[in-house]
């Protein structure tokens, strides 16, 4: 389980951005974060996964009792953490197949395991790209380059269905993505989900959770989760915006 | 030709800081070495060779070190690939001062590797001429030593006719302080040369590039790619200058230098120069400077990605891009053979 408590964050100039996260996620469970511009969405997502921009200032991530902040990023990924970013980056000349090989691998070298089997990696790439509708070109094109926003966002949820993370935090894995698109990642993300895996979504939008249908939905204000509910809540947000719970906060 | 080039030399003298094309080099550790101190002296031998002193524009010459090799006297090895011909090879220069030239008949094809004398020298100077006749192809590629302690220089002179394709690729890996001076002469229409070059250079060494490509037909087309990922307290620099002359409509020319500064004391000058005397072309040209991108390294990171294998793989991805423009298999496999080894 992922338990983040009362966790505090500031950019380098000391600009606090996240301050006082409490969240629990427990596997099997899917979580949205929703929220307006600036409120920390992001910032979350990256303070977890260990960006070397944010300092931690108080408060502590668990995961399956494993103090999450004394990791680096690469043992937080090791350890079963996954974040698909917003603007993944660009790096042409390597091949995306290579790449995911790298990834597998590291982590099996983690968890002290021997380099994944040819024949078991083929596969299991063979099944994700299925799920996923990917053509053959993803597998020699340079990761990420030249794809479109929604080819980028394809290509996490492939790496995210290749590394089969314990938790995965997918920020605006929706936007950019064409309604075709939305469905073609949004199974890919319930075909991913099982019952020792857990999702946290942001979204600004509440079509993603038509499809992956959120346990818990929560509101991000001011660096703080203000507001918990089911998948109405996500509705309502829908129709009448953030202002009335600006009010009443 | 000996004496052809003895009396250019003498004509232009030694570079100094002030000759533009020599602006980076460290010209005061010329002054050191005494073979071209022994210049003045130097006795012309008996000139026997079936060269026709025209074709390598002696009198017009005006980079010092193109003369060095002939003017010392260096035997000539004298290659003619006849017309519809096809040639693999490898070039090993056997002295310090070597002169290579290789006639290229009608649709002949090369493809030849500069491999270099693994004798530790404090000088070595060579020249390698190529004359494309009409549809000649020439790969030729090369991969430095890291002889550390050495003065190179390495001349190339290309002369290509109407449809001859030339691709040139290197890899330079030097401890030493090189100079590689590289002048093509697009002379026939459609003529098309490319030049790649990687320099994965550490510790105090430096190389400096010096390209000169002539658009002097109609229709011909030119590439400059360069990568450099320079370490320690190496020093690269890049002087490319793209020439287009008169009534040469439909030139495409670019030029583009990338570089990765690996550390605090890494250094690069990079001069690049359009000289354009006709209206109807497409001439580019840029370049980029900077270390390792840091959101990068963070997204392998986030993947489980170590951070040394997370900067290496950067490093080789960068580098790869040089490679995979290359259009000849040959060169690309050996290169990226030697780039596995090294990141």
């Amino acid at each position: 389980m992922l338990s983040i408590q009362n966790l505090k964050a500031s950019l380098a100039d000391g600009t606090q951005i996240l301050k006082g996260i409490n969240l629990d996620v427990k596997p099997g469970e899917i979580h949205a974060i929703m929220g307006v511009n600036g409120s920390g969405k992001s910032t979350l997502a990256k303070v977890v996964s260990g960006h070397p921009a944010y300092k931690v200032d108080s408060g502590s991530v668990i995961l399956d009792g494993k103090d999450f902040l004394a990791l680096d990023p690469s043992e937080r990924a090791n350890e079963g953490f996954f974040v698909s970013m917003q603007y993944p980056i660009e790096i042409p000349g390597v091949s995306n197949v290579e790449f995911l090989r790298m990834a597998i691998d590291s982590k099996r070298a983690y968890l002290k395991q021997e380099k994944i089997p040819d024949e078991e990696f083929q596969k299991r790439l063979d099944q994700s790209m299925e799920l996923l509708e990917m053509d053959e070109r993803y597998r020699v094109r340079g990761l990420n380059d030249g794809f479109s926003g929604g080819e980028k966002k394809r290509n996490e949820i492939l790496q995210m269905a290749m590394l089969l993370p314990k938790v995965s935090f997918l920020d605006e894995t929706d936007s950019g993505l064409d309604i075709d698109a939305l469905r073609i990642v949004s199974n890919g993300i319930n075909h991913i989900m099982d019952n020792t895996r857990s999702v946290i979504l942001v979204t600004h939008y509440e079509r993603l959770l038509d499809y992956v249908k959120p346990n818990f939905v929560h509101v991000l204000q001011k660096g703080k989760i203000v507001l918990t509910g089911g998948p109405e809540l996500a509705k309502k947000l829908e129709k009448e915006g953030y202002d009335w719970i600006r009010e009443e906060a | 030709m000996q004496k052809q080039a003895l009396t250019r030399i003498r004509e232009l003298g030694f570079p100094t800081r002030k000759s533009e094309d020599w602006h980076f080099y460290p010209v005061s550790k010329l002054a050191q070495i005494s073979a071209l101190n022994a210049l003045k002296d130097t006795p012309v031998s008996s000139d026997s060779d079936k060269l026709n002193e025209a074709d390598f524009g002696i009198a017009d010459e005006t980079d010092f070190s193109a003369l060095l090799p002939i003017a010392l006297g260096a035997k000539v090895f004298l290659k003619d690939i006849p017309e519809g011909s096809i040639e693999k090879g490898i070039l090993k220069p056997r002295d310090e001062f070597s002169h290579t030239v290789f006639y290229l008949g009608k649709n002949a094809k090369a493809s030849l590797e500069i491999l270099e004398n693994k004798t530790l020298r404090a000088l070595s100077a060579e020249r390698l001429d190529f004359f494309l006749s009409e549809g000649a192809e020439l790969e030729l590629y090369s991969t430095e030593e890291e002889h550390a302690g050495e003065v190179k220089f390495r001349s190339i002179r290309i002369h290509q006719a109407m449809g001859s394709t030339v691709s040139l690729l290197d890899l330079n890996r030097t401890d030493s302080l090189c100079r590689t001076s590289t002048e093509i002469f697009l002379n026939g229409e459609k003529a098309n040369a490319g030049y790649r070059a990687l320099c994965l250079v550490n510790n105090t060494s430096e190389v400096h590039g010096f390209v000169r490509i002539h658009h002097n037909a109609p229709h011909c087309k030119s590439r400059q790619f360069v990568r450099n990922l320079i370490s320690g307290s190496a020093y690269v620099s890049y002087d490319g200058e793209v020439f287009v002359g008169k009534n040469c409509t439909g030139t495409d020319s670019s030029e583009l230098v990338n570089t990765m500064l690996l550390s605090d004391n890494a250094k690069v000058s990079v001069k690049p120069i359009l000289k354009i005397y006709h209206d109807d072309v497409e001439c580019t040209h840029g370049n980029t400077c900077g270390s390792l991108d840091e959101e990068s390294v963070f997204y392998l990171l986030s993947r489980g990605l170590n951070k040394k294998s997370a900067e290496q793989l950067l490093i080789r991805a960068f580098a790869e891009e040089v490679l995979s423009e290359h259009p000849y298999q040959a060169g690309q496999e050996r290169l990226r053979k030697i780039l596995q080894k090294l990141i």
